[in-house]
């Protein structure tokens, strides 16, 4: 019986390596994209934490999603992962590029998500992002969702970006100070910084619609299997030391009750986290 | 009939199983990224082999079967964790 037992785990084991290989690992070969992550959403999801948090909403900003888009297509462009760019481009330089004139700006960085609440809770989950979604010093965003390959893989890339404008009554007479972090001080420190221009919000940026599974919903299809094969194989676990405690059979094995106890954390930790990754 | 010294340290070799699960689910919850997250479980895992050694050479039951068992249960817990949290396409 405990030779069966051992061939059962085997065969556990042996089902969950066909499993990645075939859903996660050839399966996002021959799809295409699709994804339920939008603009209007993430910035919904936003300013609804900033309200919570007593904050005044953030205004999109066309230039700022200009420069989270020109960033996006960078990461795709040089197949990275990472706020700076091989060729050594911080996100600041996007920023600039596009004109946005500013006093503070911060990035955060989201890929492989398929729904734009996933999103905002993975970056609220992570101090150093939440510090980026609730700062005070923000007063604009943008947005960028894009579709393309990164590191080999089809996938859905969001680049949130903040900022607050310098002012016309400013004195831009230092450039902006860079810094490994993401949130940047400028190094104008002089004149009190005026209350900015109430601006018109400009038209939402469309969402990206697919039409078929992304990586995104592949990632999800693949935590949920796990969950799945997490629970089933705790489950035959207790109908097996049940079994063997009722009919009183001596078996020498381990504390099958510690097993479970472990896969079950195992499965708690998987629904407990977001399949996709925040930088 | 076993000795109130035996069942110390069986009892505490339990609430030392308990407890690096404990602190696991604490780092788990401090933790953001996925990879932080796998390396936890990979390690909780690991460790788990290791007690299974302690705890039934102690209790003069260990043979390879058991190790094999415990290692069985650990690779499960390491693929799971690995399908779930996304970890698997980077390799």
């Amino acid at each position: 019986m405990f030779h069966k037992t051992l061939v059962t785990y085997v065969f556990f084991i042996l089902s969950i390596i066909f499993i990645n290989f075939v859903l996660v690992l050839k399966v996002p070969d021959i799809l295409g994209y699709a994804t339920d992550v939008k603009v209007n959403d993430l910035l919904f999801y936003t300013n609804d934490l900033r309200e919570k948090k007593g904050l005044a909403d953030l205004t999109l900003n066309e230039t700022l999603s200009k420069a989270a888009n020109a960033k996006a297509n960078d990461m795709f462009k040089e197949d990275y992962w990472a706020h700076t760019s091989p060729s050594g481009k911080e996100p600041w330089d996007f920023i600039i590029g596009t004109g946005y004139d500013y006093i503070y700006a911060g990035e955060n960085l989201a890929v492989d998500f398929s729904k734009s609440k996933d999103v905002v809770v993975a970056w609220n989950n992570s101090p150093s992002h939440r510090d980026n979604l609730l700062s005070p010093k923000y007063n604009e965003i943008g947005f960028a969702v894009v579709n393309g390959e990164l590191q080999g893989r089809k996938t859905t890339l969001v680049v949130q970006m903040f900022g607050y404008q310098r002012g016309k009554a400013q004195l831009a007479t230092t450039p902006p100070a860079t810094s490994k972090t993401r949130d940047v001080k400028s190094a104008n420190t002089q004149a009190a910084v005026p209350i900015p221009e109430v601006k018109e919000v400009p038209e939402a940026i469309p969402a990206v619609i697919g039409s078929v599974l992304s990586s995104a919903t592949v990632m999800s299809a693949s935590k949920y299997i796990a969950l799945a094969l997490g629970l089933f194989i705790s489950i035959f676990m207790s109908i097996d030391w049940l079994y063997v405690k009722r009919t009183g059979i001596i078996k020498v094995s381990g504390h099958t009750f510690f097993h479970i106890l472990l896969l079950l954390f195992a499965v708690a930790g998987i629904w407990y986290t977001n399949i996709g990754l925040v930088l | 009939m076993k000795s109130k010294h035996h069942i110390i340290i069986i009892s505490i070799q339990y609430v030392v199983l308990i407890l690096a699960m404990f602190v696991a689910s604490l780092l788990f919850q401090k933790t953001a990224d996925n990879f932080s997250r796998f390396y936890i479980l990979l390690i909780l895992s690991l460790l788990y082999i290791l007690w299974g050694v302690w705890h039934h050479g102690f209790t003069e039951r260990l043979d390879k079967l058991i190790l094999l068992e415990y290692s069985l249960v650990s690779a499960i817990v390491i693929l799971l964790s690995a399908l779930g949290l996304g970890i698997i396409r980077f390799f």
